[in-house]
């Protein structure tokens, strides 16, 4: 690392209200930070002498945030980005496939990709040699979709009414185990307990009848073991070859309900089932393998295992030949999420790593984008309308296109109770037909954010994106022309114009927006309690809607605005605020009102690229913007950015599979699809700490970061241009 | 004394029958590759033919062991098993690109010269591309250059080959043909019988009218698609045109697809042996041969009533997903062909037609395959033809070809638009207009299962609900009314096709618009970035 990036992580990135401030006022400056630096270098000056020396908590430059909750100092919230150790690139790569690695994304590509294991046919060609198969069951032919296998007993303890006072079901199952097989050693010279015996112990303790105990307990292995796809093939390719295969398992659950439970999951034509607690004996030791050898002599055996030293080491002992699946939970571990909530992250990481894992499929990089780190937050956020819809009487609910699109698709497919409509609206129209009430916003909008861009965008663009109508000659009057390059140095200039030609301009909107009544009037219908939902930031969206709807279309309509995320507080939305404490606004992942770690992380991290630009990729749509409706009715939409409808496709394809798998496999208890925003935003927050991630694999991908692109040449900037523009001129780490 | 080096089971049949018919007196050896030992555990039962067979190792790298190791390794070999080379009446080698022939090549012993595979005589350019992917392309270069894969060297006494399977004809007075598949027939039936008997070892199948025999490719395994798709390009062939048949599959030998649980009702012939001889383990014989591309085929086919065979395409292009719109495009035309039409065909691989006018009659007229290039559009539009369109070389350059003929073209003509590359190449924006005569049929697929089954954990199912688009152009009046369901039990989906009306036509047409503007568009985009990278590096 550079001595200057040294020093700019130092001064700047180690405190969040410096870095936000500094790096805004670049941001919103950068032709001066070229031409000259020593004003920015003064600013940062007084930000250094602001915060950290004289300590202040509130903000020195942009004021729009609120106050002390939102500057907190270095000593009041050290920056949490300390405690967490930001990777060395180099070192991420290396420790994705060294023994200890740090948590993060496999950099490399698709993760499913990371792990090579040999196709299923070529593993099962290879057993044909071996007259005798023994397979291990759990991890090996049959698989939980947990992260840990004990994590089943939470839900063990949940149909059985445990009263989880201050202790949990899954605790005392496991110390009844434990203590269990600690009484048959002394008794018996053997550890190897069946379930019973571990219920007996339990019932007990508990008062759970062991009876009822037992049932539930291999009820819910029923409801959740699922065979292992690669293990599937394999076993019937032997199967087919006429070999003998038999199971063989380390467990406290006897034969006949091991049968049960194997053959439950397609497993059939097995000869025989050799488990621990009925034999009093375990892999480990050999032992279990030597009753395998009494019942085949003299035949060639191989034993296929995830256990190294159950069904490796214990194996070879007996003189077995061994093949080793490894399992895949330890494969995965390393790239999912921590600090998730222990039931749900279990639930999805043991989902996940089956999935990707396994060994079946090496899949495309975004579809396991979306399915890794967008399928959990939309469904989590479907299911959260859902129950919201259901408690405040929504008569229908709104999707706010594009984003709504997917939102819409998912929550159809898994609920469709309240009525749902898709609009097509945008930020360009809520400017548009709002535009009476809010010039500033327009101009901000409009021009400030464009001003700011990696693109030279020419006043013409701007101006045609908006339907706005000026002449050279009036432009001229402002020093401008059509051709002009919207920057900082012209923002006033321009500002002025349009605030001068403010009336013609709202009378152009007017007119479309008679047409946008009527279709809004149609969709809305008769219903009375509305829900618009769309994906965040500020507010705006949804929040403009309403306001539109409650002004023009049916002012005795009552709605209400829901969000994926709500970033406020860093944001420029203190306008939002009342409305999320009177509980007009809410939103699910984050918002000003909970979660602000979250909201920190999403605004904070990954400036280069911005986690809006890659957050939203899963709920963009394989078709361009509305930008608003033409004198005919016609639908207007801009550049369309086909560029990223394959990505698109790819990444809803995983969000879909995602929320299908997941809902499918804990259909049983449906309350493991209540995720908590937390937890549906955690994974993604990972992500956000590794911009490399990003800055490596969405380079190609375009984005409008502020509002569209630049219509003359119908170019979009792309993440990567955006990526390089942002280095260069602000001249941190790359 | 004769000896023969085999190294595949093909070169091992051959061997056998060519010793038991033209060397039958003769004292011989066999040298067997370690690979065959290995999966023939029985070879000593060969004695009865060759009186020493010798294990050797086929396998050689290059350049390590070339020369030196080699001659070290096989005087060894031949020394310890008391066989002098020198004595040999005829030395004849299959798979000459493998150690023993390379030795003999190298040392230029006098040798009888046996084609690789059928037909590979005459593709020696084939075999060098083919042996640089799997040898690398040093390894090739030395074998071509050596002349294993032609035999075309002064020391090489006879060369066989089969002359029914050359790309080209050969003229040569040392060529032999020999056709194996023949040589069985010929054979006294005890002899045959011995030798079947070698390879396979159970009761003979009784089989006869009904009866389709099928044999698999290895295509998962050869890394040519996935397991399931492998999987589901057998059900696809059985569900159209095999339903009738009973099922007796005879898998590839490195094909381990457990056929029995995918088809529940066949018989599967798991017995490893060559399929030239698969005409001679039935007790009767089967009405159909069927198979995607294997070229085991070749040998047998005249055996058979009737052939169920597509290509290449089919198989390694994956094609076979492309049966579902062909079917619905011909169960359309096939009214009309009854009614005289004639058929016209452009970029459509004719083995599709040949195998639906066979086992599914439809469509059953000759038809002509029509290239553009070589006629104009002006040229045709007589009236009272079908044409099926699909893949055309160039869509983007070729549009405008396909939109002449779509103007051409009388009222009483008619167009189908298969689309499988869905590039569209009837659409073209100075032709726009001609949409007005385009009717869309949609092809709707419904797996027959609950909409959550479609995922599981083995990933995305290769066969959930999905709706594709044909196009049928037709200036004449509005088509008929067209509805078709088929269903597909082994592959697990119903098929079912509907022509639009009014409204609904208007918008699929309009989607379809959209699309065919996508996919221009990011052609154009694509060329952009390309012309502009060129013109970066020019200035550089």
């Amino acid at each position: 690392m550079k001595l200057k990036d040294k020093l700019y992580d130092y001064i700047v990135r180690k405190n969040a209200n410096i870095r936000y401030e500094y790096e805004r006022y670049v941001q919103e400056h950068i032709p001066e930070h070229y031409t000259h630096r020593s004003r920015h270098w003064k600013i940062l000056g007084k930000l250094i002498w602001h915060y950290r020396v004289a300590k202040k908590t509130q903000p020195m430059m942009y004021w729009e945030k609120n106050g002390s909750s939102a500057h907190e100092t270095e000593q009041a919230i050290p920056d949490q980005t300390h405690n967490i150790k930001k990777p060395d690139p180099k070192k991420t790569i290396e420790a994705a496939n060294s023994a200890t690695p740090v948590k993060g994304p496999y950099l490399r590509g698709a993760e499913s990709t990371f792990f090579h294991r040999v196709a299923p046919y070529h593993f099962g060609k290879g057993l044909l040699q071996y007259e005798v198969i023994s397979f291990d069951i759990f991890d090996t032919l049959l698989f939980r979709p947990f992260e840990h296998p004990a994590d089943i007993f939470l839900l063990v303890g949940k149909r059985l009414a445990y009263p989880a006072i201050f202790t949990s079901y899954k605790k005392s199952r496991m110390e009844a185990e434990k203590e269990a097989r600690s009484q048959l050693q002394t008794q018996y010279g053997t550890r190897e307990v069946n379930i019973y015996e571990i219920y007996e112990q339990l019932e007990r303790k508990s008062g759970i009848p062991a009876e009822t105990g037992v049932q539930t307990e291999i009820q819910t292995e029923k409801d959740y073991l699922f065979a292992n796809p690669y293990m599937q093939i394999v076993y019937n390719i032997l199967r087919a070859h006429k070999k003998s295969i038999v199971l063989t398992s380390d467990m406290y659950l006897p034969g006949h309900i091991m049968a049960e439970l194997v053959e439950k999951c397609g497993y059939h034509g097995y000869e025989k089932i050799y488990v621990s607690c009925d034999y009093r004996c375990n892999k480990g030791s050999g032992e279990l393998y030597r009753r395998i050898i009494d019942d085949y002599p003299g035949k060639k055996i191989v034993h296929i295992g995830d256990n190294y030293a159950a069904d490796i080491q214990g194996a070879q002992k007996a003189g077995f030949e061994t093949r080793y699946y490894k399992n895949v939970n330890d494969v995965g571990r390393q790239f999912r999420a921590e600090w998730m909530s222990d039931l749900t992250g279990s639930a999805y990481k043991g989902l996940i790593n089956a999935y990707l894992h396994n060994g079946m499929n090496q899949l495309p990089f975004f579809y396991e984008y979306g399915f890794v780190y967008g399928g959990i937050y939309i469904l989590g956020f479907c299911q959260w309308i859902e129950e919201k819809a259901k408690r405040e009487g929504i008569d229908k609910i709104i999707f706010l296109s594009r984003e709504g699109d997917i939102y819409q698709k998912i929550y159809r497919k898994l609920y469709g109770d309240i009525e749902s409509e898709c609009i097509f609206w945008s930020q360009f129209a809520s400017l548009k037909y709002m535009a009476e009430m809010q010039q500033e916003a327009f101009i901000d909008c409009v021009v400030r954010q464009k001003a700011s861009g990696a693109l030279n965008v020419k006043l013409s663009s701007i101006l045609d994106s908006f339907s706005i109508q000026l002449s050279e000659d009036e432009l001229k009057k402002y020093g401008l022309c059509h051709s002009s390059i919207v920057s900082g140095y012209n923002l006033e200039a321009i500002k002025k114009c349009i605030g001068s030609n403010w009336e013609s301009i709202c009378k152009g909107y007017r007119m479309e927006r008679g047409c946008v009544i009527r279709k809004v009037q149609t969709l809305i219908g008769d219903a009375k309690r509305i829900a618009v939902v769309d994906v965040g930031w500020t507010g705006s969206g949804p929040l403009g809607f309403k306001a539109f709807v409650e002004k023009y279309v049916a002012k005795d309509c009552n709605i209400v605005c829901w969000m994926a995320g709500g970033a406020g507080s860093y944001g420029t939305a203190e306008y939002a605020l009342p409305y999320y404490q009177d509980g007009t606004l809410d939103a699910y992942l984050f918002s000003p009102l909970h979660d602000r770690r979250n909201e920190q992380i999403h605004v904070t991290e990954n400036a280069a690229v911005t986690n809006n630009a890659v957050f939203e990729l899963f709920t963009q749509a394989q078709y361009p913007a509305f930008c608003g409706v033409g004198e005919c009715g016609n639908y207007v939409f801009d550049i369309p950015e086909a560029e990223n409808y394959e990505i698109i496709s790819q990444i809803q394809k995983g969000i879909l599979d995602f929320c299908m798998l997941y809902r499918e496999t804990f259909s049983k208890d449906a309350y493991l699809c209540n995720i908590s925003g937390h937890d549906a935003y955690r994974p993604f927050s990972v992500l956000a700490f590794h911009k490399h991630y990003f800055e490596t694999h969405f380079q190609d991908i375009i984005y409008g970061y502020a509002f569209s692109g630049d219509r003359e040449h119908q170019h979009i900037e792309s993440i990567g241009e955006r990526v390089k523009n942002y280095y260069l001129h602000i001249g941190g780490q790359k | 004394m004769v000896l023969y080096s085999v190294v595949t089971t093909y070169h091992l049949l051959e061997a056998i029958v060519h010793k038991l018919k033209y060397n039958k007196g003769c004292s011989g050896v066999l040298m067997l590759s370690r690979w065959l030992k290995a999966k023939y555990p029985w070879y000593t039962d060969m004695q009865s033919i060759f009186e020493k067979i010798i294990v050797f190792d086929a396998q050689y790298a290059y350049p390590d062991d070339i020369t030196e190791k080699l001659d070290r390794y096989f005087v060894q070999l031949l020394g310890d098993s008391e066989v002098d080379l020198s004595q040999m009446e005829q030395i004849h080698v299959y798979g000459a690109e493998h150690a023993f022939g390379v030795f003999l090549f190298i040392n230029k012993i006098e040798n009888i010269y046996w084609e690789e595979g059928k037909g590979a005589l005459s593709k020696k350019d084939a075999m060098l591309e083919l042996f640089t992917k799997t040898n690398g392309p040093q390894k090739a270069e030395f074998q071509y250059k050596l002349h294993l894969y032609d035999g075309e060297a002064s020391f090489v006494k006879k060369r066989y080959y089969n002359r029914t399977f050359q790309s080209k004809e050969l003229d040569d007075e040392n060529l032999c043909h020999f056709d194996l598949v023949q040589e069985l027939q010929e054979m006294e039936e005890k002899e045959r019988d011995a030798v079947i008997g070698l390879f396979y070892r159970e009761d003979k199948i009784e089989a006869g009218r009904g009866d389709a025999v099928l044999l698999t490719e290895h295509f998962a395994n050869l890394s040519i698609m996935s397991w399931d798709e492998q999987r589901l390009l057998y059900q696809y062939l059985t569900d159209y045109f095999l339903s009738r048949y009973r099922l007796l599959i005879k898998p590839h030998p490195d094909d381990v697809m457990y056929y029995e649980y995918v088809f529940t009702d066949s018989h599967v012939i798991r017995t490893c042996f060559p399929s030239e001889l698969l005409p001679f383990i039935f007790e009767g014989q089967p009405e159909v041969v069927a198979t995607s591309s294997s070229t085991g085929i070749y040998d047998f086919r005249t055996m058979y009533d009737k052939v169920l065979e597509f290509n290449f395409e089919f198989s390694h292009g994956k094609q076979f997903y492309n049966l579902n719109r062909y079917y619905v495009a011909l169960s359309y035309a096939d009214s009309y062909i009854k009614n005289g039409y004639e058929l016209k065909l452009i970029g459509v691989n004719p083995a599709y037609i040949d195998n639906f006018q066979s086992f599914c009659k439809l469509c059953e007229t000759p038809y002509q395959s029509i290239c553009l290039e070589a006629k104009p559009p002006g040229e045709y539009g007589q009236g009272k033809s079908v044409w099926i369109v699909d893949r055309i070389a160039d869509p983007h350059t070729n549009a405008f070809d396909i939109c002449m003929l779509m103007e051409k073209l009388q009222t009483d003509d008619i167009i189908i638009f298969i689309n499988t590359d869905g590039s569209y190449c009837f659409y073209t924006y100075p032709y726009k207009y001609l949409w007005k005569y385009l009717h869309v049929i949609e092809i709707d697929i419904r797996a027959d299962r609950k909409p959550e089954e479609s995922i599981t954990f083995s990933g995305p199912s290769y066969t959930e609900d999905r709706k594709e688009q044909i196009y049928v152009f037709q200036k004449g009046e509005k088509m008929d009314r067209f509805h078709l369901e088929k269903e597909l039990p082994n592959v697990g989906v119903t098929v079912s096709a509907q022509g639009y009306d009014g409204q609904a036509e208007k918008i699929k047409i309009l989607e379809g618009m959209l699309e065919a503007t996508e996919k221009r568009l990011l052609y154009y985009i694509k060329r952009e970035k390309d012309l502009l990278s060129e013109l970066g590096e020019k200035k550089a």
